[in-house]
C-alpha cells in the first residue's frame, strides 16, 4: 500500500562538483545574420560572452575564479605598462567581429600598445583598423573554439591564454601562433613574474602590487 | 635570462572539464521579443533548452546522463499509460509558449493523458488548449528557474521532477503545488518502482520494460483479488 502523505524530503547527496571557470553552452551551424540576431537580442551590458567561428556560437558565462583571474592579470598588464611607460587602449571585452572571416569573438581583455597611436581617441573600425595588439583570455574549462586559430585568422599580433594554472603567449608569425616564452610585448618580464604575482595577490594585492612595481623599477 | 627561441608547444594540461547534469547559461531582463530573436536564431533541432521565464532566460545544454534519466522516465509513464489501458498524446520537448504569461519553457518532456481525447489528432495551440496534464523535468545541477512556480502558473496539473537519485511529484491543488508521494496519474505506483526500473535500466532496457510490464500486470490481479 502506498503512503499518500508527504515524506520528509531526501537532501541531494553533494557528489556534484562545484562549477569552476566558465559555464559553456555551444550550437552549431549558425549563420553569421543567426548570430548578430542572438547578440542583438541579449543585449549590452552582460557577463556572458559569445565567441563566433564559422557557424559555432559558444556562450560563456564568467565564473568566480575566471573573473579573479581576468582582472588580476589586467592588473599585471597595467602595472607593467605604467612603469614602464607604455602607452595603451583597452578594449576590454568589446566585440570584435568580422563579418569576412565568419569570425566574431568577445575576449576577456583586450589591447591596442604598439598601435595605441593609430586607434587613439577615435571609436575603432574593425573594417579599417589593425586588430587589437594583445588579447587575453582566461580559459579554465575546456571550449570547443580553437581560439588560438581564431585569433591568428584576426591578425592578433599577440595571444595570452590562462587555464587558471599556466600561461601560454602565442606570437603571430606569418599568420600562424607560434608558443613564446615570453611576451614580445614586455620581453624582459618572464611568466614567472606573473604567477608570483598572481600568487602574492592570494595574500595582499596592495603588497603585490609595491612588490611588483618595485621589480620593475629594480630590472629596468 | 629569458629564452626567446620557440620552444616545442608542451602539450596543453587538459583544461578542466565541464561538470556532469547541464551546462546552463541564464541571462535576465530580456523581452518577450529578445527572446522569440533568440529562440529563432537557434532554430530548430537543438538539443538545448530555452526556459523563459518572465524576462529571465535559461539555455541549458543536457547531458548523455540527463538525457538517458529523461528517455527512461519517459518510458516508465509510457509503459504504466499501455497496461493500465488509458491514452497519451506526447508533446516531447516541446515548447510550451504561454505569450501571456511571458513564460515559455521546454520541458524535457510533456504528455496529455486525462485531456488526451481533447487535443487528440490535432496541432495543439496553447492560447486555446489545455495545457500538458504532466510534465517531467530532470534537473541534475542548480537552476535559477523556479520550475514549481513556472509550471504552476501555466496549470501544468502534474509535475515531476528528477535530480538524479530523488523523485519529487508535485500536484496542483488550486493555484499551487502540494508535493505528494504518489502519482495522481498511477496512484498505485510507489516511486520505488521508478528507482528500480532506472536502475534496470542501466543494463538492460527491454529487460527493464518486460520486468515493469509484468508488476503492473501482477498489481492488477492483486486488487482485483481485493489484496
Amino acid at each position: 500500500m502506498v503512503s499518500t502523505t508527504p515524506q520528509t524530503t531526501t537532501p541531494v547527496p553533494s557528489a556534484i562538483p562545484q562549477p569552476m571557470g566558465e559555464r559553456r553552452v555551444v550550437f552549431y551551424n549558425l549563420s553569421w545574420q543567426a548570430y548578430q540576431q542572438i547578440s542583438k537580442a541579449l543585449g549590452e551590458g552582460r557577463s556572458a560572452r559569445l565567441t563566433f567561428d564559422r557557424g559555432t556560437l559558444e556562450i560563456t558565462m564568467p565564473l568566480e575564479d575566471h573573473e579573479t583571474a581576468l582582472r588580476l592579470i589586467e592588473r599585471f598588464i597595467y602595472i607593467l605598462l605604467e612603469e614602464l611607460n607604455i602607452d595603451v587602449k583597452t578594449m576590454g571585452s568589446t566585440t570584435l567581429d568580422y563579418p569576412n572571416l565568419n569570425q566574431g569573438a568577445e575576449p576577456d581583455n583586450a589591447y591596442y600598445i604598439q598601435n595605441q597611436p593609430k586607434v587613439t581617441g577615435k571609436k575603432v573600425d574593425l573594417t579599417q583598423d589593425p586588430a587589437p595588439d594583445l588579447v587575453v583570455e582566461v580559459d579554465i574549462t575546456h571550449t570547443d573554439i580553437n581560439k588560438p586559430q581564431l585569433y591568428a585568422a584576426m591578425g592578433v599580433p599577440e595571444f595570452w591564454r590562462y587555464n587558471g594554472r599556466e600561461l601560454r603567449i602565442y606570437q603571430l608569425q606569418s599568420q600562424h601562433y607560434v608558443e613564446v616564452e615570453s611576451s614580445p610585448t614586455f620581453p624582459n618580464v618572464p611568466k614567472s613574474r606573473l604567477y608570483q604575482f598572481l600568487e602574492d595577490c592570494r595574500q595582499s594585492e596592495l603588497q603585490a602590487s609595491k612588490r611588483l612595481r618595485a621589480w620593475i623599477q629594480q630590472t629596468f | 635570462m629569458v629564452s626567446t627561441t620557440p620552444q616545442t608547444p608542451t602539450p596543453v594540461p587538459s583544461a578542466i572539464p565541464q561538470p556532469m547534469g547541464e551546462r546552463r547559461v541564464v541571462f535576465y531582463n530580456l523581452s518577450w521579443q529578445a527572446y522569440q530573436q533568440i529562440s529563432q536564431a537557434l532554430g530548430e533541432g537543438r538539443s538545448a533548452r530555452l526556459t523563459f521565464d518572465d524576462g529571465t532566460l535559461e539555455i541549458t545544454m543536457p547531458s548523455a546522463e540527463h538525457e538517458n534519466f529523461g528517455e527512461w522516465i519517459g518510458l516508465f509513464i509510457r509503459v504504466l499509460v499501455e497496461e493500465l489501458g488509458l491514452k497519451i498524446k506526447s508533446m516531447g520537448s516541446t515548447t510550451l509558449t504561454y505569450p501571456d504569461l511571458n513564460k515559455s519553457p521546454e520541458p524535457d518532456r510533456a504528455y496529455y493523458i486525462q485531456n488526451q481525447p481533447s487535443v487528440t489528432g490535432k496541432k495543439i495551440d496553447f492560447a486555446q488548449d489545455p495545457p500538458p496534464d504532466l510534465v517531467v523535468e530532470v534537473d541534475i545541477t542548480h537552476t535559477d528557474i523556479n520550475k514549481p512556480r513556472l509550471y504552476a502558473a501555466i496549470g501544468i496539473p502534474e509535475f515531476w521532477r528528477f535530480n538524479g537519485q530523488v523523485l519529487r511529484i508535485h500536484h496542483l491543488q488550486g493555484q499551487q503545488y502540494a508535493e505528494v508521494e504518489a502519482s495522481p496519474t498511477f496512484p498505485n505506483v510507489p516511486k520505488s518502482r521508478l528507482y528500480e526500473f532506472l536502475e534496470q535500466c542501466q543494463v538492460d532496457e527491454v529487460g527493464a520494460s518486460k520486468a515493469l510490464r509484468a508488476w503492473v500486470q501482477q498489481e492488477l490481479q492483486n486488487s482485483e483479488l481485493g489484496r
